[in-house]
């Protein structure tokens, strides 16, 4: 690691860790500073405590940037807003523990859908190439959904809430109808 | 009628010349009537909705432009639906205008400020506005906050269900035309991750003066936290809770749909915070009466009598006057007479009932004397 320098190219201090910022036009550029200048000059750290080995494979995970908007991880870690909807997959993996957290395990919508993107995708008056399951997931992330709602029925039997238990109950037949194809225009959300 | 509040003079005196600023600031909204289910513990419900357009940046990370595009767009929506709407660009909105919309949760205060979009430059004229409807008051849509578009509805009383039809109507409304961001796995997508999925708030403003008497209050409120509600005060978010009113307000919004957030707080949470607070009056009542007339009759007689009152005082007089209506100690004060003050005595409201900014010495004056003149008689309000 003889290319890492020992002092921060900031400050005076020895602690150094290689970090990498992502300017507006995308482009990455690589710099050595400790924790606390990196986080003033909106660097994100390759890995926090850490000297850093500079592989370009580490890199391109960590210090990506949005390609929408071109808002970074750590950009996001200081205002607490994403820049716009591709942020949500282009940080789905750093996301994953905000959401854990802030949502009790809740990791698939179960609600409303759009009725009008609906509609038109069940019955297929929607702009052509947009199918239903671009609103609504492949097969995987409706059997995911189903998995997660079944795993809340057991807990609200388990629980005794029964008023809850009928409510999930209802919202495993629709999303079931849903992943079949079925047309159900009845959907999760409706109900108040 | 179908007016554009935008306002063409600049940013001077917030003055009575726009008609929807008097006949605002001189009701008491539909919400706050004290009517409908539970309403001797509950003054309001509401259910707010997040939402986005597809593929445009967040408000946040928006341009001038964008943002200017969103607010054509959804104004143009909703100028298709109902009469007697108001629609409101905050750009430039007199500062006492504003504040009279905060005062009546029409806006938030951000968005007043206009500090949303992260771009530099002067926060005033960032595209952003409401749409209300006159009369009425318990639907707002509020346009570039930190998502696009924050539809909120709100009733009286403890009626989420009620709320939730009503922004859920509107939401359809907004949508026939208007694509959402929308995500197979995470639902409706906002800019903190925290309101992806549903992006439903369900909220609910309590009235719990019996519980703070007994020194209950704090169990309460970590009976709700444990159920992983948030507490705020009147005011909402960082707001001290004067009067003792509380905000509950549902913190997941992804894994569970509307319906059955609904279900948590309208069926399992509320009912039994209600019932506690119901206990609490009950024994109050029935062990220490004269207590009880005690504060309340004297809180009266302080909103009777007082030539100077600060907000904060105002409020809890308030709070502990409405105790004493809903258990009948009081029989010369009706509720929407007391809800009415609640928003009346607040700084904007007092300023534009008196034509223009009032210091801050004037403003207690004021305070004191509307509160006496209200307080005179039976339903003057």
């Amino acid at each position: 690691m003889s290319d890492v320098p020992d002092k921060c190219a900031h400050c005076t201090k020895d602690k150094v860790f290689h970090d990498l910022k992502v300017l507006p036009d995308n482009t990455v550029v690589e710099k050595h500073a400790c924790e606390d200048c990196a986080a003033e000059q909106g660097f994100v750290p390759l890995q926090v405590g850490v000297p850093a080995k500079p592989t370009s494979e580490k890199a391109g995970t960590t210090a990506r940037a949005c390609p929408e908007c071109g808002l970074t991880f750590a950009q996001f870690k200081r205002v607490g807003r994403l820049g716009c909807p591709a942020c949500y997959e282009a940080f789905e993996r750093q996301l994953t523990g905000i959401l854990d957290r802030s949502q009790e395990g809740g990791t698939h919508h179960v609600g409303k859908i759009p009725r009008r993107l609906l509609r038109e995708r069940t019955s297929g008056t929607g702009e052509p190439g947009e199918s239903l399951e671009t609103l609504l997931g492949g097969a995987k992330h409706r059997a995911e959904r189903l998995k997660a709602l079944g795993e809340q029925l057991r807990k609200a039997v388990e629980q005794e809430q029964y008023e809850q238990a009928a409510r999930i109950r209802d919202q495993i037949r629709t999303a079931s109808q849903l992943a079949g194809g079925g047309s159900s225009a009845d959907e999760p959300g409706a109900k108040a | 009628m179908n007016q554009d509040g935008q306002n063409q003079d600049g940013p001077s005196q917030g003055g009575q010349d726009e008609p929807w600023v008097s006949e605002l600031q001189g009701r008491c909204p539909e919400w706050l009537r004290g009517e409908g289910p539970a309403a001797d513990v509950v003054l309001s419900s509401r259910v707010r909705l997040a939402r986005n357009l597809a593929g445009m940046a967040f408000t946040p990370r928006a341009s001038q432009d964008d943002s200017e595009l969103v607010m054509t767009r959804v104004r143009a929506q909703l100028e298709q639906l109902g009469t007697d709407r108001l629609s409101i660009d905050l750009r430039g909105c007199p500062k006492e205008r504003g504040r009279l919309l905060v005062e009546r949760q029409l806006i938030s205060a951000a968005l007043l400020a206009g500090r949303q979009r992260q771009a530099k430059g002067d926060a005033n004229q960032d595209p952003r506005g409401v749409v209300t409807w006159l009369g009425d008051e318990r639907l707002a849509v509020m346009i570039n906050e930190e998502d696009h578009i924050r539809i909120q509805s709100l009733r009286s009383g403890f009626d989420l269900p009620s709320a939730l039809r009503s922004a859920d109507e509107i939401d359809d409304a907004i949508e026939a035309t208007l694509d959402y961001a929308f995500h197979p796995r995470l639902g409706y997508l906002t800019a903190c991750p925290t309101n992806v999925g549903t992006g439903a708030r369900f909220s609910v403003m309590l009235h719990l003066p019996a519980l703070a008497i007994t020194g209950d209050l704090e169990r309460a409120k970590r009976a709700a936290h444990d159920m992983a509600l948030a507490v705020r005060g009147f005011y909402g978010e960082g707001t001290e809770s004067a009067g003792d009113f509380f905000q509950l307000s549902n913190q997941t919004t992804l894994g569970r749909s509307e319906g059955m957030l609904l279900d948590e707080m309208a069926l399992e949470i509320v009912p039994q915070i209600i019932e506690y607070e119901r206990e609490s009056r009950r024994k109050l009542m029935n062990t220490q009466r004269v207590l009880l007339e005690d504060r309340v009759h004297r809180a009266l007689g302080t909103a009777r009598s007082a030539r100077l009152l600060s907000s904060e005082e105002a409020m809890k007089l308030l709070g502990l006057i409405r105790l004493g209506v809903v258990l009948r100690v009081i029989d010369d004060v009706a509720l929407p007479t007391v809800h009415g003050l609640m928003l009346a005595v607040q700084p904007a409201h007092l300023s534009l009932a008196h034509g223009g900014e009032l210091e801050s010495g004037d403003r207690r004056a004021a305070r004191a004397t509307l509160m006496r003149d209200r307080m005179k008689s039976k339903g003057a309000g």
